[in-house]
């Protein structure tokens, strides 16, 4: 073996998504070590690192892994820690690997437990929420919440907001949460996010904005922009907000987080650890490099910020430890570490929906708990119960030879015969797309349609339940029809939002094309450019944008409103409103494609027909309804069922804007499937049977409009029937 | 007389100008067309008579003059005003509509009745021969049954005044021949006002109950067919009418003689004018006779302006059946000839042959400005 081979191999190789400060430390820890192991004769334990972006961590380990590739090691948070041991992404760590269990802050080690109780990685840091305070506004950070709420009066007369934080998440409202003593779940693993005394807390954030301590409708972004604007006096945010400032070092200080009633507020706690890959070459020299970097806490806490996991840290020189390592450490003792039990998942969204309907939207505090513990209950029913497959495999079987026998009919066919021959050219090029088409687009029908017959029960492991996902779905037995989160109520808003979008988008195209269709008109190429760029940028983009015009109390919409002596509006707490900001995004997103359909068709409207009917006395609105109308609706037609396909799948703009606020009521049923593939546990089953409800309805919507246009028999679409035919024969 | 004889309107154009930016497309138009007159406009493609009709109907605005119809001035009017009727060179045939629906749309626009709507479409269609396709669309129909349906659509509403822009050039041969006379017919029992463009001489010859000859923006003449072809006002018209075209041959008037240049020509110059002349002589009219064959008898009363006789031979031949049409080389000099039929499949290319001009049937135009010198008998 030569020495180069040695040295590939000899490598530990470790992922991670640390940018910045975190991950110069990172660096100059692993450079510390590898120096280290050099020296000690440890060639073989020289740590390499990876950064990988983190949107894509996670994924990439998914793919990589069970393959036998990726990394010996990776830095992750502990919150899904559960799910890579059910699936076997990661390795056990020997239980030498962490002694003495003293040395780490109580816990941690727990953290990165599996449900088996066996270490599967050494943690390196925690992050918690901490206090920031703008120094002009709070001399110092108030200790006391009651310090706050004395001083929110005047400050509240500065123009400044006492305190903010993302009012929409229960991430961030749990410091009052559990303050109040709040639990998650029961003795018996029942939720009890909901119920006395964490239900408590729900009551005060709500009695804090009601008295103007606590803004009330906040997002991450919103703070941020209060905070860096001297609008807001003490913001509740974790160690990333320090990053997304830019202040004068000494114009804002990091505090703990205040007391309540004398009691000391905690935070969740995500901890991150590095973990053991089980597709790790050499695991021992793996377990060497991660205890050594473990060990090395010094440069990550001075340089990168990060509270050490070591017990021995706050033991020896405490005070010296930067401002924002003292603070996570205080959430750390007085919090809670967030549950990594799968069952944690589905309470992010009943409880955020929650927050948002006390205290976006006022909500009385029992009704939106009411609505809350229901959706608890929905997301968190089990899947149904599995089924027997073989009337299943009977059927599938039965409809496979029928297809085989249709094929070979068809081959027995000579004219098909010889038709191949003859236009062998032709179909030797049509071949790749076809290929394409059924691996793109054929391929995943099936796969997502034989995916809506099975449950996922987590780790990737399904379940056959034949058509219990469907049926699940369409007994619609959860809510009452009417109420927002009920299928028929998500249905009526998709066909409303459907049908409203069109309309407007062929209208405002259609009379955009009807001006710019005029070829005196000066200018004509710039308004068509102008006019088709909200098509050009990416969808999510203007997405984004809308949702920032929108913001109650930074968006341009409602300083536009403010100054001109209107009563700003808050879109997000009534259906119509949040149903209009939808569909006027969608609308700018969406009209650029009728009115270049609508262009493209009015050029090919001879010129006579026009004059003649000008001739024989049609004004321009008869001319428009007789004449223009008639020959461009065949044209429109497909960009019509396009568009209405398109619209009754936008996801990005429900996702983006409204985010199906308030409650739930501005869903439509593609956001729905999408929560419930990734937000509500992975039910990618139960996702998948959505998606083929969607599909099914919108199938039998293209026929009806298409054979509705057929039998109008429009000349264009009998020319194309005419093209279609001799391509046929 | 017909339910459907409209009777005609008058109509007047008084300095027509029209310009785009700055190129110059009419210029100067003054007509007065009389209550149920057929006029032509003819000319080549691009001389402006498309333009000169647009402004007629109101679709295009002049740049300067009058448009009078019925004693009405209309030039600010909408076309809708003008109570009249075009029928367009592509048919204009709304697709999505049926032959009925078509035909009935200036009277379902001006909110007629259903009862009476479906009384007049029979009448024009019963007119037009349309009676049986009125329940197809124009994609259904062959080139002349759009044309009818266009002209019933035209028809319908009884304007007194009809345009046609071209209306038979996407027509067979032998088609255009029979629309020709069924549009004659129709104008005889209308009696309505027609103006009429094309680029067809012979359209515009067989229809017209006047021509005008239009070019480069400008009228060049106006007059009856036999008119425009027994006097053409200028070189221009004496070129572009009649087929195959006139004869021009250069030269000079003296003393009452033209005399042709590089060739030895010289007659009666019919012209009390002197100076450099063009003198015109339609090819059926130059007499052409075997150079073998005996001279034929001179005319017994001794003639002051006796043929001109060439030698030359014969360049090319076209026999077409009922003529032929030859290319004669006499010196310099080529001549086109038309002689009936069956002489001439006689007349072998290279045959010498003997030509004859009679100065009874020439034209002299300036060679200068292209004017006709009036022809003065001596």
């Amino acid at each position: 073996m030569n020495a180069l081979a040695a040295a590939a191999l000899a490598t530990v190789v470790l992922w991670h998504s640390y940018q910045g400060a975190e991950r110069q430390a990172l660096e100059q820890t692993a450079a510390a070590i590898n120096a280290e192991f050099r020296a000690a004769g440890h060639p073989e334990a020289q740590l390499a690192l990876l950064a990988v972006p983190f949107d894509a961590l996670h994924r990439k380990l998914e793919t990589t892994i069970p393959r036998g590739h990726g990394p010996a090691l990776f830095i992750a948070a502990h919150d899904r820690l559960g799910d890579w041991v059910q699936r076997g992404l990661v390795a056990p760590l020997p239980a030498e690997a962490a002694a003495p269990e003293e040395r780490w802050l109580p816990g941690l080690l727990a953290a990165l437990s599996g449900p088996d109780g066996r270490l599967y990685g050494l943690p390196l840091t925690y992050k918690g929420l901490v206090l920031y305070t703008r120094r002009e506004l709070l001399a110092r950070p108030p200790e006391e919440l009651e310090e706050l709420r004395r001083l929110a009066p005047a400050l509240r007369a500065q123009g400044a907001v006492p305190l903010a934080y993302d009012t929409g998440s229960f991430f961030f409202h749990a410091p009052l949460f559990l303050a109040c003593g709040g639990e998650l779940f029961d003795a018996q693993g029942r939720f009890a996010v909901f119920e006395e005394p964490g239900r408590r807390s729900f009551a005060l954030a709500a009695e804090l904005v009601r008295e103007g301590t606590l803004i009330g409708e906040a997002s991450s972004a919103s703070v941020a922009q209060l905070f860096q604007n001297g609008r807001a006096a003490a913001v509740i945010s974790g160690p990333w907000f320090a990053g997304e400032l830019a202040l004068a070092p000494r114009s804002w200080e990091v505090a703990p987080l205040p007391r309540l009633g004398g009691r000391a507020l905690g935070s969740f706690i995500t901890v991150e650890g590095v973990l053991l890959s089980a597709a790790a070459p050499d695991p021992p020299a793996a377990v060497r490099a991660a205890r050594a970097l473990a060990l090395h806490w010094r440069l990550r806490a001075e340089l990168g910020q990060q509270p050490p996991a070591l017990a021995e840290a706050y033991r020896e020189e405490a005070a010296a430890l930067p401002p924002l390592v003292r603070a996570q450490a205080h959430a750390l003792r007085h919090g809670r570490i967030t549950p990594s039990r799968p069952e944690m998942a589905l309470v992010w969204e009943p409880a955020g929906g929650l927050l948002r309907a006390v205290l976006h939207r006022g909500e009385p505090l029992a009704q939106a708990l009411g609505r809350a513990r229901q959706q608890l209950a929905v997301a968190s029913r089990p899947p149904p119960p599995a089924a027997d497959p073989q009337p299943y495999l009977v059927a599938a079987g039965a409809l496979l030879l029928l297809a085989v026998a249709m094929l070979v009919r068809r081959a027995r066919d000579a004219r098909l015969g010889t038709a191949l021959v003859r236009h062998r050219f032709a179909y030797a090029m049509v071949l790749p797309a076809l290929l394409a088409v059924a691996i793109l687009v054929a391929l995943p029908l099936v796969a997502a349609g034989a995916l809506a017959l099975f449950a996922h029960t987590g780790g990737g492991q399904y379940r056959f339940v034949g058509l219990g996902n469907f049926a699940a779905i369409l007994g619609a037995r959860d809510y009452p029809p009417g109420d927002p989160l009920s299928l028929h109520f998500t249905l009526g808003v998709t066909v409303l939002w459907t049908v409203v979008n069109v309309t407007l988008h062929l209208l405002i195209g259609g009379a955009l094309a009807l001006l710019l269709a005029r070829p005196l008109l000066a200018l004509r190429p710039l308004y068509r450019v102008v006019l088709i760029l909200p098509w050009a940028v990416p969808s999510y983009i203007t997405a984004l944008v809308w949702r920032g015009l929108f913001d109650t109390q930074l968006g341009a919409i409602n300083a536009l409103l403010t100054r001109l002596g209107l009563e700003p509006v808050s879109w997000w707490q009534s259906f119509a409103t949040a149903f209009a900001a939808n569909v006027v995004t969608n609308t700018w997103l969406g009209f650029p494609f009728m009115m270049v359909v609508a262009l493209g068709a009015l050029q090919s409207v001879p010129q006579e027909l026009q004059e003649v009917a000008r001739l024989e006395g049609a004004g321009p609105l008869l001319r428009l309804r007789h004449v223009l109308w008639p020959c461009v609706r065949p044209a429109l037609l497909p960009a019509v069922l396009l568009g209405s396909v398109w619209t009754f799948n936008m996801f990005n703009v429900i996702y983006l804007v409204s985010g199906g606020e308030p409650a739930g009521a501005t869903e439509i049923l593609v956001s729905e499937a999408y929560k419930w593939a990734f937000e509500r546990q992975y039910r990618y089953g139960y996702a998948a049977a959505y998606a083929v409800i969607i599909f099914v309805l919108l199938l039998a919507y293209g026929r009806l409009v298409l054979g509705r246009a057929a039998r109008t028999g429009t000349p264009a679409s009998g020319g194309a029937a005419g093209a279609s035919m001799e391509v046929g024969s | 007389m017909s339910a459907l004889a409209t009777g005609g309107v008058e109509v007047a154009l008084r300095g027509i100008a029209k310009r785009f930016g700055a190129a110059e497309v009419l210029a100067g138009i003054e007509l007065e067309i009389a209550a149920g007159e057929l006029v032509v406009l003819l000319g080549r493609s691009g001389c402006g008579k498309s333009t000169l009709l647009r402004i007629v109907c109101g679709l295009e605005e002049p740049s300067a003059g009058e448009v009078w119809i019925g004693g009405r001035e209309v030039t600010a009017l909408e076309p809708r005003e003008r109570n009249l009727a075009m029928v367009f060179q592509s048919y204009a045939l709304y697709p999505h509509m049926t032959v009925r629906d078509n035909i009935a749309f200036p009277l379902r626009i001006r909110r007629v009745a259903k009862a009476e709507r479906e009384r007049r479409v029979r009448e024009v269609a019963a007119l037009l021969g349309l009676e049986q396709l009125l329940d197809r669309r124009p994609a259904q129909l062959s080139g002349g049954q759009r044309q009818r349906v266009a002209i019933a659509r035209a028809l319908v509403r009884q304007p007194p005044l009809y345009l046609f822009d071209e209306p038979l050039s996407n027509l067979d041969a032998a088609l255009r021949t029979r629309m020709r006379a069924e549009l004659r017919a129709l104008h005889a029992r209308l009696g309505a006002t027609m103006l009429y463009v094309t680029h067809d001489q012979i359209e515009a010859m067989t229809l017209a109950d006047r021509i005008v000859v239009l070019e480069a923006g400008r009228i060049q003449q106006v007059g009856r067919p036999e008119e425009i072809y027994r006097a053409p006002a200028n070189r221009f018209v004496a070129t572009f009418v009649g087929s195959p075209a006139m004869n021009l041959i250069p030269g000079e008037v003296q003393g009452g003689r033209f005399r042709a240049q590089g060739a030895p020509l010289e007659l009666v110059a019919g012209s009390a004018r002197s100076g450099p002349a063009e003198l015109g002589i339609r090819p059926e009219h130059v007499l052409v006779a075997l150079a073998d064959a005996p001279q034929p008898a001179p005319p017994a009363a001794p003639a002051p302006a006796a043929p001109a006789w060439l030698t030359g031979e014969v360049e090319l031949s076209e026999p077409v059946g009922d003529r032929g049409y030859l290319h004669l080389r006499a010196g310099e000099l080529v001549l086109r000839a038309s002689v009936p039929g069956p002489e001439a499949f006689r007349y072998r290319e290279g045959a010498r042959v003997r030509a004859a001009i009679d100065p009874a049937h020439t034209h002299l135009f300036d060679a200068r400005t292209g004017e006709r010198w009036e022809r003065q008998e001596p």
